[in-house]
């Protein structure tokens, strides 16, 4: 069942940063730590860890001025 | 992953110490159904099954502790011990309550997780499914089927979200919230409007340094400039009072000893300068406080790092430093005792200010030479400045003799001179002058100094504004992908769901309308009743827990008891096929159209269980009927007897037990 959630999920996180203009390396690594977060390889309540994934998962992130 | 209950065992709670296992001629049952009259503790066994699977026992209250308490003994501690098959693995997770000190706490083991280990911990492929949002999924009560239904409450959505682990997004997107307060935790401008204020007024300090600096350098070259032409100016009239014999000779002479003097003063200015550099020169009573501070600190150590190797070196000599031979109790006692003179870096530094104060005390130091150094000093500058007098009076003598020239020439000195001291004034003045506006000073320093944090600041709120708007973007892509997993998901679960629905209640079509927080019906349909709710429930979890590719056991209380008994052979039918593992807690009035028409029709293995509690009347019962005991506790029996299940007295249960 976690397949099926996230089969979905890698979708549409792909479409869901293209919609926010973001390059598909953001996506792989939204995808790649929840992935293992829902197969119990890593831990949420691990703070350190978490903060670790946000930060490379932020640095990565563009903000694009509109106007 | 097949997961299996393979038994638990109780000891000390409310419901009577009991061991019940799942297995069935060395093979775990399909179905167990295990029959406990009323007031036997089945809604205590579901709350220990489902606190000790999910964890949450640590977080249960006084009051919820000593309502678990066995009644009628006097016991301290309490156990509940589960067994999990986990594919070929055995999976055991002890819960052991302290009566008296109101706390209970987890023993894990499991070769998955390399043995014994305190506290609660499920090897990692578990951990997902077994939090008390999923646990109460496969331990099932009445109370969740209600919910599932009602409007109040989101426990349909909330059961898909648990079963395909979709908090996770809610919960990267708390942890985001926290991120973001933890790194601009220090920081009170967080906006755009900060940084254009703080860059306005960089901007404005940026023009007022370059005037300052313009105005500045304007003034050092004319200073130097000016110079220039005191030092000719000053030639030109040193040559013009040289071509006047009577006062050549006296003039070289008052010249030569201006050099002179130039040049003692500068050598006894670096005297002074060099004393005073030294504290102890100063004044005796800073020397006597280095003494007191020399005193009161550790004793000599020498510093780790750098002398730990001396006295390995030493240890492995023949010979020590004071030509005794070192054995092997001194090579012990030097490799033990080394540590006593060892300690941090700091040492290091401590040990050189100890010997410069310690030199201190055998120098001689004479405090008055400073003084005396500063005394000769002003008697040369006093010299120098008679010497000026002496040759200015000689030109003012000439100027008066009627030497228009020379007049002009001093003239000229003086004005540049004077210019010269006013600039000098007014870069003393951009060296001062540090306090207040930075718009108002004329410090380049300050200016410089103030603009620097300011830039320092312009940088911090461009990252924290960066920061907000990258965490903001995050937030975004999770909760729409949160969002639109969640409506494939629940639109794929609804259409199962609704012919699950059909197939179970033909004769009184209910269709499902959505799935939003709780399961609607469709149109104007009332409420379901018991019965419906129960199936209703039965068939969304279900659907639920037949979804992927791990397989749960589903443990229910009473799941026929509200059911009449057309819905009760539906039930009955799709029982089996709920999940690779049914278990279920009945009383003896669910045995008919239930219980028997799962018995008569599946092909399943059944294991039937009964669990009572000791009184007079069970006591007599079971000596009388003489069934087939699995075990006898200090308070009940655990009957693994179809013969005595299918019979035990319906009528009678209710008012005897």
């Amino acid at each position: 069942m976690d397949n099926i959630a996230l089969d979905i999920s890698k979708k549409v996180i792909s479409e869901i940063c293209t919609k926010h203009k973001q390059d598909s390396t953001v996506s792989l690594m939204l995808y790649k730590w929840i992935e293992s977060l829902m197969n119990g390889n890593e831990s949420i309540d691990k703070l350190d860890d978490v903060h670790d994934r946000l930060n490379i998962i932020l640095k990565n992130i563009e903000v694009i001025d509109d106007n | 992953m097949i997961i299996k209950l393979l038994g638990w065992s109780s000891k000390g709670f409310r419901c009577p110490d009991a061991t019940l296992s799942m297995d069935m001629n060395n093979a775990v049952s399909d179905i167990c159904f295990i029959q406990m009259p009323n007031g036997t503790g089945k809604t205590t066994t579901l709350k220990l099954l489902n606190a000790t699977l999910s964890g949450s026992a640590t977080s249960w209250s006084k009051n919820d502790i000593q309502q678990l308490r066995k009644k009628e003994h006097l016991v301290h501690h309490g156990t509940f011990i589960v067994h999990l098959g986990i594919n070929n693995d055995t999976v055991t997770i002890e819960l052991n309550v302290d009566f008296n000190t109101n706390i209970a706490s987890f023993r894990t083991s499991s070769n998955l997780i390399g043995g014994i280990r305190d506290g609660w911990s499920p090897p990692s492929q578990l951990t997902n499914f077994l939090n008390p949002k999923f646990v109460k999924l496969f331990i099932f009560d009445g109370e969740l089927a209600n919910k599932l239904l009602d409007n109040d409450f989101d426990e349909a959505s909330n059961a898909i979200e648990a079963l395909f682990q979709l908090y996770i997004f809610k919960d990267i997107i708390s942890h985001l919230d926290d991120y973001w307060n933890y790194h601009t935790r220090d920081r009170s401008n967080k906006t755009n409007r900060s940084i254009n204020s703080k860059n306005n007024e960089l901007s404005k300090l940026e023009i007022h340094l370059s005037k300052i600096k313009n105005k500045h350098s304007a003034a050092t070259n004319k200073i130097k400039a000016n110079n220039t032409d005191i030092h000719d100016i000053s030639e030109k009239i040193d040559i013009r009072i040289k071509n006047v014999k009577k006062y050549r000779d006296e003039y070289d002479k008052i010249i030569n000893h201006i050099e002179s003097a130039n040049s003692s003063i500068s050598i006894k200015s670096q005297d002074c300068m060099r004393l005073i550099r030294i504290p102890a020169y100063i004044s005796k009573n800073i020397t006597s406080d280095f003494y007191s501070i020399k005193e009161g600190l550790d004793k000599l150590k020498l510093p780790s790092n750098t002398s730990k190797q001396f006295f390995i070196e030493l240890a492995n000599n023949d010979f020590c430093i004071c030509g005794n031979q070192i054995g092997e109790n001194e090579k012990h006692n030097i490799n033990n005792l080394a540590t006593k003179y060892l300690s941090s870096e700091i040492t290091g530094f401590l040990n050189s200010f100890k010997s410069e104060v310690n030199a201190l005390s055998v120098s001689s130091f004479v405090q008055d030479e400073l003084s005396d150094n500063i005394n000769e000093l002003n008697s040369l500058l006093e010299e120098r400045d008679r010497l000026l007098s002496k040759k200015r009076y000689i030109s003012q003598q000439l100027q008066e003799s009627g030497d228009n020239e020379l007049k002009e020439l001093e003239k000229k000195k003086t004005l540049l001179e004077k210019e010269n001291l006013d600039l000098q004034s007014l870069l003393d003045k951009y060296n001062s002058d540090s306090s207040g506006d930075p718009l108002r000073s004329s410090n380049i320093d300050y200016i410089q100094n103030y603009i620097n944090t300011l830039k320092d600041e312009i940088a911090i709120i461009s990252d924290t504004v960066t920061l907000k708007s990258k965490t903001d973007i995050l937030k975004f892509i999770l909760k729409d992908t949160h969002k639109i997993t969640k409506e494939h998901l629940t639109t794929d679960i609804l259409n199962k769901f609704r012919n699950r629905v059909d197939h179970l209640f033909p004769f009184s079509p209910i269709q499902i309308e959505s799935i939003d927080g709780s399961i609607k019906l469709s149109g104007n349909q009332e409420a379901a009743s018991v019965g419906q709710t129960l199936g209703i429930a039965y068939s969304f979890l279900t659907t639920l827990l037949q979804w992927g590719t791990h397989s749960f056991p589903l443990v229910v209380d009473s799941p026929a008891g509200p059911l009449d008994y057309t819905v009760r052979r539906e039930v009955a039918s799709i029982i089996p096929l709920l999940s690779e593992q049914f278990i279920s807690f009945i009383i003896s009035s669910e045995r008919p159209h239930f219980v028997d028409i799962i018995k008569k029709e599946s092909n399943k293995s059944i294991k039937s269980l009964t669990l009572l509690r000791k009184t007079d009347y069970t006591n007599k019962l079971v000596s009388t009927t003489n069934p087939c005991i699995i075990d006898d506790t200090l308070d009940g029996y655990v009957i693994d007897d179809d013969s005595f299940f299918y019979n035990f007295d319906m009528d009678e249960e209710d008012n005897n037990v």
